[in-house]
């Protein structure tokens, strides 16, 4: 079958004729009934009728019904991550942040969420549905099993963004700050600081649930369709293997997550253990097959139209089908390659690494396949509307996004990409430049159908088309230079140097220019439902009106939208014998890359999950991540249990251990001129890296790599590397830029330093604040808390209240002081904890001068300690809205005094 | 905007004139490919880049070419 042998749309969306000895059961007449008073009342509004085409069958109406619904969540996660964005931009520019550090988190996880479920997948599954039946000339049945589906897809969306009070005051804090993953045990109650309503676990169940029944929905169809017309199809359409593809990894993916988010429920009401590291595995079979289920969009998108405009089929069906079979069987098996820095038995590592490098096979035939379907279209015979203009973005960003997987696949290499911007790059570059690319391509061939009207305007079109491409690709370009400045993912707090701020400030303007651009579709879509020219379709094969409703993209039509005839001149073997001869290549390489890497994979895949033989006279880290700081308990050369501070020597091996209380968390120690330390850090769980500490003593920054709730910005701890003998100056540190990484903290002289706490309670803006140089003797500098610094993210004033003004009001009556000492501490290597020097009362409003007499050596100044924090806005926090407490530690730094 | 669309084909215009689409997306191969090594290149200066990243790049380059020379030397699709 091709897809020119297709029913008509009119014969293939007809209502089921119901049998008259057969009833349908009383509930789902009750149901039919209702709908139909409800449409038939609506459909007398025009504005309803045109934009949910209340006057057609059920499966055109409930398409558009999804249409309009994954638009809406489009829309509304662009809000998110407009929101996002422009609060990191100004932290970037040192302006007032108008979001708490939940609202902003809370923005990304649901940018997250609906842009990937509520519109991306909620588009691809109204859009496969509607062209999978149209195509097949299926009669649709089981309307309610679909509307089902559809209801409990939204419905997880509204329960995903967790609750809201109306009254007795109106409060909307609890949206859910956890990332559109989530790492167990973040968000469970009992077991992690920060705690997420109940509801988001019922909406992952939602979504689960409704997901999984569109794909059995559309697996009994095909079965229908299989069965009736067994013996007569030869051939299944390439593009149907992919939608085919789909049904079947949706519930092989999707199962898994299932399972994870009942774990989670469990454990969140207190029921049977938790086991955090395998939750994670179960969670990223789905966390992998997901993507993979977003990516058969742009594929299936090329198999369906490249061979519609090219008007030939495809360059080798055999080469199609195997294609579509490898991606169905890999898809499921690679969820370890996400979790390459947890402690993961080596062999697991590198086994997924080469089954990764194995999916790269079904890509490298479909692009070439694909490529090679054009050959031999001639100039004319081709035309540039904006189904093929969205289709060659698609391709083009395809190999963009998709050429960095190998880069995050080689585990060795992954190190230094992980917990970067550089993973964000690269999953907008998939997500947008590919996903949604191929998704638009879809849409501008498909939409007149559902429509029932050519698009109406052209230019529009084209606008659309040139601006999203220069939003998105900016957008990408602006997220990896972040990641190469060494910027974390998800962060709020950043080093601001000129780069990262530059670059930050034009990820924004391009962000606004990709949502900006979105307004030239929705202009077109309206305009097309109320203006359109009618689409008339008699007498077309699918394939003509696809060519009919993408020409009216076009302002100057000039290619025969009419199939022509097409002999086959070129014979298969040849045909095949170029794809066999491509794909051996890509073998070969494969197995090069794989030999070259597996070595350093399989090395560093043992340290992080077994203990290593350090050499002797080497410092032993014990690390406890309390969510929000570290514990640090230190033998060997330097003994002693800290808080946030590790102490080594120069050049000084450096064996850690590292668990976590609470949620997951990350060890990052990114130097830029040595090897990147980064393991994750998982409770119940043990974590190892052996590394040898920087040859130039300096203060290195230690920031949490993983995210693991709202305040996970503050929590960076220092390598604070001691001279091998005597005391040494900063110079050589200062002059080398800090060994190269950007999250050492900026260092200045204590004479004259005068410290403001930001709104987010750190030194200015950094954490650990400025490591300050002073010679031995009188050292003295100052500190100053502004009232004005004082707000709902400001956690060292611990007041929640129905009253905004309930912190001012706390400290007015507290004499501005808050029940803190900050100091100067010497570090004691030889055992103990922090020594005191000199403390004061924590003043807030007042300048406090800090002053001591000190001999050449490192201390510690600020807040030493971590402090309780509860958000609580509204004192409304329950374990139903969620609740969120920790304890944090953000005004601190290194004194460094030496000759 | 709101031109008229779905009129009649006008001969004149359907004069070929351009590239064809598989230079079209052999370009678009390129400038994707480009982007992509330019990402996995920018980490040229971290210490294990030798070791630990660049034969994964060095192979995506050597396919990248290998696609493109093979792409052109494959008969057309006709």
């Amino acid at each position: 079958m091709s897809t020119n042998d297709a029913a008509s749309p009119e014969s293939a969306v007809a209502e089921q004729p119901v049998p008259v000895f057969e009833k349908p059961p009383a509930v789902i007449r009750f149901f039919d009934a209702t709908e139909e008073a409800i449409r038939s009342r609506l459909a007398k509004l025009t504005f309803f009728q045109r934009v949910f085409q209340l006057d057609r069958d059920w499966m055109t109406r409930i398409t558009m019904l999804m249409v309009v619904a994954s638009v809406f969540w489009g829309i509304v996660g662009a809000f998110d991550i407009f929101g996002f964005e422009t609060q990191v931009t100004a932290f970037a520019l040192g302006q007032s942040l108008h979001l708490s550090n939940q609202e902003i988190y809370s923005s990304l996880t649901l940018h997250g969420i609906r842009m990937l479920f509520g519109f991306a997948q909620q588009l691809e599954l109204a859009l496969f549905g509607i062209i999978f039946v149209t195509a097949f000339g299926l009669v649709p049945r089981h309307k309610w099993a679909y509307y089902l589906s559809v209801l409990l897809v939204n419905l997880s969306m509204v329960l995903l963004e967790g609750p809201f009070y109306l009254f007795p005051q109106f409060n909307d804090n609890y949206f859910p700050a956890l990332g559109w993953y989530f790492y167990s045990p973040l968000g469970i109650r009992g077991l992690s600081s920060y705690i997420a309503s109940p509801l988001w676990y019922f909406g992952w169940i939602a979504l689960c649930v409704g997901v999984i029944l569109w794909a059995a929905w559309m697996l009994i169809h095909f079965l229908d369709w299989w069965r009736s017309h067994r013996g007569q199809v030869r051939r299944i359409p390439p593009f149907a293997l992919f939608v085919l593809a789909t049904v079947i990894l949706i519930p092989v993916s999707y199962a898994t997550v299932l399972a994870s988010s009942a774990w989670d429920v469990f454990n969140y009401f207190g029921v049977g253990p938790v086991d955090p590291l395998a939750n994670q595995v179960l969670f990223w079979f789905f966390g992998h097959g997901v993507v993979y289920i977003l990516f058969l969009i742009p594929i299936t998108a090329f198999y369906f139209l490249v061979p519609i405009f090219a008007k030939r089929p495809i360059y080798s069906y055999r080469a199609a089908f195997a294609a579509a079979v490898i991606f169905t069987i890999l898809t499921p098996l690679l969820s370890i390659h996400h979790l390459y820095l947890t402690p993961v038995p080596p062999w697991s590592a590198w086994l997924t690494m080469a089954l990764t490098f194995l999916i790269i096979i079904p890509s490298a035939i479909t692009f070439f396949t694909i490529w090679m379907t054009t050959k031999g279209v001639k100039k004319g015979e081709w035309q540039w509307n904006a189904v093929t203009l969205f289709l060659l973005l698609s391709f083009a960003g395809t190999m963009a996004g998709g050429l960095t997987g190998p880069d995050n696949n080689t585990l060795a290499f992954d190190i230094d990409l992980h917990n970067t911007m550089f993973i964000v790059s690269h999953f907008h570059a998939i997500a947008l430049l590919s996903i949604a690319a191929g998704g638009f391509a879809v849409v501008y061939a498909a939409f007149p159908l559902l429509a029932g009207r050519l698009w109406y305007s052209p230019r529009l079109s084209q606008a659309h088309f040139v601006s999203t491409a220069i939003g998105w690709g900016g957008l990408v370009l602006f997220m990896d230079l972040l990641g190469s400045d060494g910027i974390l993912r998800r962060s709020l707090i950043f080093p601001l140097t000129n780069a990262v701020v530059a670059d930050q400030v034009w990820l924004t303007v391009f962000v606004i220019v990709s949502i900006s651009a979105q307004l030239f579709f929705v202009a077109n879509v309206l305009l097309t439902l109320f203006r359109g020219e009618l689409l008339t379709v008699q007498g077309l094969s699918l394939d003509e009106i696809v060519r009919k409703m993408a020409q009216s993209t076009h302002p100057k039509p000039s290619v025969p939208i009419s199939d022509s005839k097409f002999v086959r001149r070129t014979p298969r073997s040849r045909r095949e014998g170029a794809e066999r001869g491509w794909i051996t290549v890509v073998v070969v390489l494969i197995v090069g890359v794989l030999v070259a890497t597996s070595p350093l994979t399989l090395s560093d895949s043992t340290t992080i999950g077994t203990p290593s033989d350090p050499p002797a006279g080497s410092e032993y880290l014990s690390l406890v991540n309390y969510q929000y700081y570290w514990g640090v308990q230190e033998s060997g050369p330097v003994h002693g249990s800290f808080s946030d501070v590790m102490v080594v020597h120069a050049g000084q091996w450096v064996a850690v251990n590292a668990t976590a209380e609470g949620a997951t968390g990350g060890f990052y120690l990114p130097f830029r001129n040595l090897p990147t330390v980064d393991i994750q850090v998982i409770p119940d769980a043990m974590s190892y890296w052996l590394f040898q500490a920087p040859s130039v003593p300096g203060v290195y920054a230690a920031p949490d790599s993983e995210y693991n709730g709202p305040w996970f910005g503050q929590d960076v701890a220092a390598l604070v590397v001691l001279p091998t003998t005597g005391p040494s100056s900063l110079a050589e540190y200062q002059s080398s830029g800090g060994e190269g990484d950007i999250y050492n903290p900026p260092v200045m002289g204590a004479s004259g330093a005068f410290l403001i706490v930001d709104q987010e309670g750190l030194f200015d803006n950094s954490v650990p604040g400025p490591t300050l140089t002073a010679t031995p003797g009188p050292v003295s500098f100052q500190y100053y808390i502004p009232r004005s610094s004082i707000g709902i993210d400001n956690y060292l004033v611990n007041v929640t209240s129905n009253d905004p003004n309930g912190q001012l009001d706390y400290l007015a009556a507290h004499n501005y002081t808050l029940p803190y000492r900050l100091g100067i501490y010497a570090i004691n290597t030889t055992g103990g904890n922090l020594v005191p020097v000199t403390t004061m009362p924590l003043r807030v409003g007042s300048v406090m001068n800090e002053t001591a007499t000190l001999p050449a050596g490192v201390y510690v100044y600020g807040l030493t300690s971590p402090i309780p924090y509860v958000y609580n806005p509204a004192g409304q926090s329950t374990w139903m809205t969620g609740s969120e407490e920790g304890e944090i530690m953000g005004i601190w730094g290194i004194l460094w005094v030496s000759p | 905007m709101g031109n008229p669309v779905g009129e009649p084909m006008r001969a004149a215009e359907s004069v070929e004139r351009g590239i064809t689409p598989f230079v079209w997306f052999g370009v678009a191969i390129i400038v994707g490919a480009a982007f992509a090594l330019f990402m996995g290149l920018s980490y040229y200066n971290t210490p294990t880049f030798t070791t630990a990243a660049l034969p994964t790049i060095a192979g995506v380059t050597v396919a990248v070419v290998a696609f493109l020379v093979i792409g052109a030397w494959a008969p057309s699709n006709d």
